[in-house]
């Protein structure tokens, strides 16, 4: 993208004064592929966390972005889309969980190392800090499901109003699920 | 001595404090080793989970962003023909309550309408049939349309106010007396009564003169 359309979504998306005044088209679809670009994959990680499988993940981070294009073409509010995105994708998750009645989404099920070990670790190195992995991951789990969301939005990186936002609760008790949350897992591990 | 609450750390961690809380804990956290020493093992655990939900692996699909435009230009392409939909309903809608209105007044019976000016400057008519073919609803007098149902029960809510040739009036028999003669091309208006059925009942000028 070059800098002048680059700085064209740039004002589109930002400025106040032309905040609530519709966006042509072809503008709307580069500020959500812009978007998208920019939150697709957190999005899928936050869903993968809360135990969704991947064609459903993709199925909501994709409703949320066509979501996204109509509440742009309908002058809905532009101030933070990262944080709308989640609110989306946050209740498309929950509505078809509710649906499935799916089971209780886990982190240790999923494979990867939150915890660089050093090249020349030894192999009991090794094996200690992928224990120690699958404990944080099993106490993560293992937590009630407001305190797990909280605690998953946190870790990647939205402030307590965005997370309040997401999950529908008030910023206060978003801080005592996430206190509580780190108490519980400092707790088990 | 009092220690700060584990919440007041963690949100400290996190940027959450409002000023005065900060000076407060940065006061403490000065003369405080105990305190210190949970606001370490707070941070390294925050980059533990960090870490873990950073490190889990998502999948996917081939050339996302390409399903993505898929998916907006089928999401406009439908919006698209659902407004043109609507614009071609309510164009529809409008044809067939003209038509309606058309063919109800060209069914009339013919009666013959006495216009009268009342002290508000409403016009208000009856009908030299005697009161055979007309009713009273909400304190309006509507003569009646022959087609209609008169089982049907009407409601105010579906009495639609609107201009109607003089002319289609005199088609159907409705002549209005201080213009039968002169201004035949003018309207007037009038509230339509419709009809559960949709169909309308009856007719009350209510002035155009």
């Amino acid at each position: 993208m070059n800098e002048d359309r680059a700085m064209e979504l740039a004002v589109a998306i930002a400025s106040p004064d032309i905040e609530r005044r519709p966006l042509p088209d072809q503008i709307l679809r580069d500020v959500v592929l812009e978007q998208y670009d920019r939150d697709h994959l957190a999005l899928r990680r936050y869903v993968t966390c809360l135990g969704m499988d991947a064609d459903a993940a993709q199925d909501v981070v994709h409703e949320a972005f066509v979501k996204l294009f109509g509440h742009l073409a309908a002058g809905g509010d532009r101030t933070n889309l990262h944080a709308w995105l989640y609110r989306v994708v946050h209740n498309l998750s929950r509505n078809r969980q509710t649906k499935t009645e799916a089971s209780h989404g886990s982190l240790d099920d999923l494979t990867g190392f939150a915890e660089p070990v050093a090249a020349d670790a030894s192999p009991e190195q090794k094996l200690l800090a992928d224990e120690r992995e699958r404990r944080l991951r099993r106490a993560i789990d293992s937590l009630p499901e407001t305190q797990r969301e909280c605690l998953i939005l946190r870790a990647q990186g939205l402030k307590y109003r965005e997370i309040a936002e997401t999950v529908g609760l008030s910023v206060s008790t978003v801080a005592e699920h996430i206190q509580r949350g780190l108490d519980a897992v400092k707790g088990s591990v | 001595v009092s220690h700060l609450q584990p919440e007041l750390l963690v949100r400290a961690m996190d940027d959450e404090l409002s000023a005065v809380e900060r000076v407060a804990l940065e006061g403490h956290l000065a003369n405080c080793e105990s305190c210190r020493q949970k606001y370490r093992e707070l941070g390294a655990l925050s980059v533990r989970i960090e870490n873990a939900v950073a490190a889990t692996p998502v999948a996917v699909p081939l050339n996302p962003r390409a399903l993505l435009e898929s998916a907006l230009a089928r999401n406009e392409a439908a919006s698209e023909l659902s407004s043109k939909r609507r614009a071609a309903g309510t164009w529809r809608w409008g044809v067939a309550m003209a038509a309606t209105l058309v063919l109800g007044a060209v069914l009339l019976p013919r009666h013959f309408v006495h216009v009268s000016e009342q002290g508000n400057g409403t016009l208000q008519f009856d009908t030299r049939s005697a009161g055979a073919g007309t009713f009273e609803l909400d304190g309006e007098t509507f003569v009646a349309l022959p087609d209609s149902n008169p089982g049907l029960p009407v409601s105010s809510a579906r009495i639609v106010q609107m201009e109607v040739p003089v002319s289609s009036l005199a088609d159907a028999g409705i002549l209005i007396e201080a213009m039968a003669d002169e201004s035949a091309d003018r309207s007037v208006l009038a509230d339509v009564l419709l009809g559960a059925d949709g169909e309308p009942r009856g007719v009350h000028v209510l002035s155009g003169l």
